[in-house]
């Protein structure tokens, strides 16, 4: 459960400052797949930022499993990512020159999991992404699809609780897009990681349980069940058909 | 992260940038060779020096003649009044009366006057060899290492010689060079424009001893012949002619150990030029002082040059890796965490530079020792100097290394992973 409790923050100061996120407030349910969708510099970025403990809001709560993450010391808030988020870039960000291996083990070892585990959670998460053959690959050289499916791998090795992805797909074609996407939704399904995806693509918020509408760092709308907390649940339900809008503010 | 992890990624990130890293620590092995050299330097010539002087005994008071008024009082002299000086100097010498004088000071044991000759050819089975140096023998010369033979029989018309003159007489064993007779002489001189005639001198002499060839002992003393100190005074005396006035080169006072410094300052205070053993040392060791300051003045320069390249580096290496700083910040590396992996990684370069410092040190060291020729001193690269350098030169590449580092741990993840 992630519960953003009002939270504001402004960038700037003075004449040049600039609100990014005015009094939001939202519940994220357990297990949910969540799109946060806005155009740019409409905040979304910035609500991702605050729920993940990358940046901290000016004021109000941000609750992660029952924690106040915003009451965390810096040490503890990245102890707290670490083991809890995983994170998906646009642009991959994976490390060119190293193997495939090495840029998966990297969130193992920053959350020191003993040498003698890595090697197998290393594998596993390779397998899910379909990547076991490139273990030993540079990064380099792979293709597009492939190095967002290497970013995964490397986000879900830990197995995250919460899974921040922002505009996964958007370096990617469409048919690769799609098995980007496709991933991601069932590693959500299977694995109950809460799936939070920042996008302003309206066809792949549409897959997800939730959409949260952001415009000028506020909540113009939450579509989809804060119910939907199994994962059976979830994917049983057709989004787009049982929409249940609801003001937020 | 823990720490053999972070070692582990900061090893494979100086391996992408090898150039780069390689020419940051040549700059550091520069200062960290120099260091080496000066390290093995002052450790080579205080192992010879300690080779040299034995077990170390502050045992005598040597007096090479007088010293002049003028460098005693202010030690600035003009050329004239040096000089002069020295004119004087050169018209007092060393005499018998000076050997009684000194004979009646309590603490000194023994009073060995010695004159110095030298023989220019040596006849050996009736071939001529170039002559060896001769000195007297003294009972400060107590690391002489026979071959054959006994020091005690050395008076008169006997020599000690070095073992190679066995070899050249065709003889297999030193033991039965012993009672063979060789003659030194010096030939005849006309008279030139600046010395008078000499006449020839031959004298015979009995070999009563053989010291073992430099070879296996490594000492150059060892290829002097040594005669009886009045036997030499006799020879030294006899070229001078019909100077009636006995004249010495040194006279040595063996002395009581805790009254050496007294009697040379007393012997000072007389105008006489007087050095103990410890001030022979001593000076041998500000000679070397000198050499190692200004090594170690120019490791400083080379290696303060070097921090500017270590900082340029890092810094650079930041820049480049924002983004990887970005990652690993978001995935949860704390600031120490990358304060460290960029310490450890300047460090690094530190510990590149310090063992291609010791290497380059190497051959500088072997030119260096085979340039003492006959001082046969080794400069010796050991395992604990290098260590020494290993230290210095990663403390200090962590150091420089440790403002990219803040810059980098300080670096905000959000900025870092902005899409650009």
């Amino acid at each position: 459960m992630i519960q953003i409790k009002s939270i504001s923050k402004t960038f700037g100061k003075k004449e040049s400052a600039f609100q990014a996120l005015r009094d939001v407030t939202v519940d994220i349910p357990d297990g949910a797949s969540v799109a946060i969708l806005g155009k740019s510099g409409s905040g979304k970025s910035t609500l991702m930022h605050a729920m993940s403990g990358l940046d901290r809001p000016d004021s109000g709560q941000v609750i992660v499993e029952g924690l106040d993450i915003l009451q965390l010391r810096p040490k503890e808030v990245d102890e707290f990512r670490s083991r809890t988020i995983g994170f998906i870039f646009q642009a991959f960000f994976v490390q060119g020159n190293e193997s495939c291996y090495d840029n998966v083990s990297l969130p193992l070892e920053i959350a020191k999991v003993p040498a003698s585990q890595r090697k197998t959670l290393v594998e596993e998460a390779l397998a899910k992404v379909d990547l076991s053959d490139k273990i030993k690959e540079k990064a380099k050289n792979l293709s597009g699809g492939q190095k967002q499916r290497l970013a995964i791998a490397r986000a879900i090795v830990n197995n995250p609780k919460i899974l921040f992805a922002d505009e996964p797909t958007g370096n990617l074609d469409s048919a690769t897009g799609e098995m980007v996407e496709r991933l991601l939704f069932s590693y959500n399904k299977n694995s109950g990681t809460t799936l939070v995806i920042v996008t302003h693509d309206p066809e792949l918020a549409a897959k997800c349980s939730m959409q949260i509408h952001i415009k000028d760092g506020q909540i113009e709308s939450v579509v989809g069940t804060p119910a939907a907390r199994q994962p059976e649940a979830l994917s049983a339900q057709p989004v787009a058909a049982a929409p249940n809008e609801m003001r937020v503010n | 992260m823990t720490f053999p992890d972070i070692l582990k990624r900061s090893w494979h990130n100086l391996g992408r940038a090898k150039v780069r890293v390689g020419l940051t620590a040549a700059a550091l092995a520069i200062g960290g060779a120099t260091m080496m050299l000066a390290l093995a330097i002052t450790e080579g010539v205080q192992n010879t020096i300690q080779k040299g002087f034995g077990d170390f005994k502050n045992n005598y008071v040597s007096v090479r003649g007088f010293v002049t008024e003028n460098t005693s009082e202010t030690g600035v002299q003009t050329t004239e009044e040096a000089a002069e000086a020295s004119e004087s100097a050169r018209s007092k010498s060393l005499g018998a009366e000076d050997v009684n004088k000194f004979k009646a000071i309590s603490g000194v044991n023994e009073v060995l006057p010695l004159s110095y000759y030298s023989f220019k050819e040596v006849q050996i089975n009736g071939k001529n060899y170039k002559a060896p140096s001769v000195y007297p023998l003294t009972p400060l010369d107590d690391l002489l290492d026979l071959a054959a033979g006994k020091r005690e029989d050395l008076k008169g018309d006997t020599i000690i010689v070095p073992e190679r003159y066995v070899k050249q007489a065709g003889v297999d064993n030193s033991q039965d060079f012993i009672g063979k007779k060789m003659t030194f002489l010096n030939p005849a001189q006309r008279a030139t424009f600046f010395s008078p005639a000499i006449p020839e001198v031959k004298r015979e002499f009995t070999v009563v001893g053989v010291t073992k060839s430099s070879e296996e002992s490594g000492d150059a003393d060892f290829e002097n012949a040594y005669l009886s100190p009045e036997t030499l005074s006799q020879l030294a005396q006899a070229e001078q002619g019909d100077n009636e006035k006995v004249s010495y080169n040194q006279i040595l006072l063996l002395t009581n150990e805790s009254q050496t410094e007294s009697i040379k300052e007393a012997l000072k205070d007389q105008g006489y030029e007087a050095t103990t053993r410890e001030d022979n040392v001593g000076k041998a060791l500000e000679a070397v002082g000198a050499i190692r300051v200004f090594l170690l003045v120019f490791a400083a320069i080379a290696i303060f040059t070097a921090i500017f390249g270590v900082i340029n580096t890092q810094l650079m290496s930041v820049l480049e890796r924002t983004r990887e700083i970005g990652i690993m910040k978001a995935l949860g590396l704390s600031r120490t965490g990358v304060l460290l992996m960029f310490s450890i990684e300047a460090g690094l370069i530190g510990l590149i530079g310090s063992i291609a410092g010791t290497l380059l040190a190497i051959p500088f060291a072997l030119l260096m020792s085979s340039m003492g020729g006959e001082m046969e001193f080794t400069i010796p690269i050991t395992i604990p100097n290098f260590l020494i350098v290993v230290v210095v030169l990663v403390v200090v590449a962590m150091l420089s290394g440790l403002l990219p580092a803040r810059r980098a741990s300080k670096l905000d993840p959000v900025e870092a992973l902005r899409n650009e």
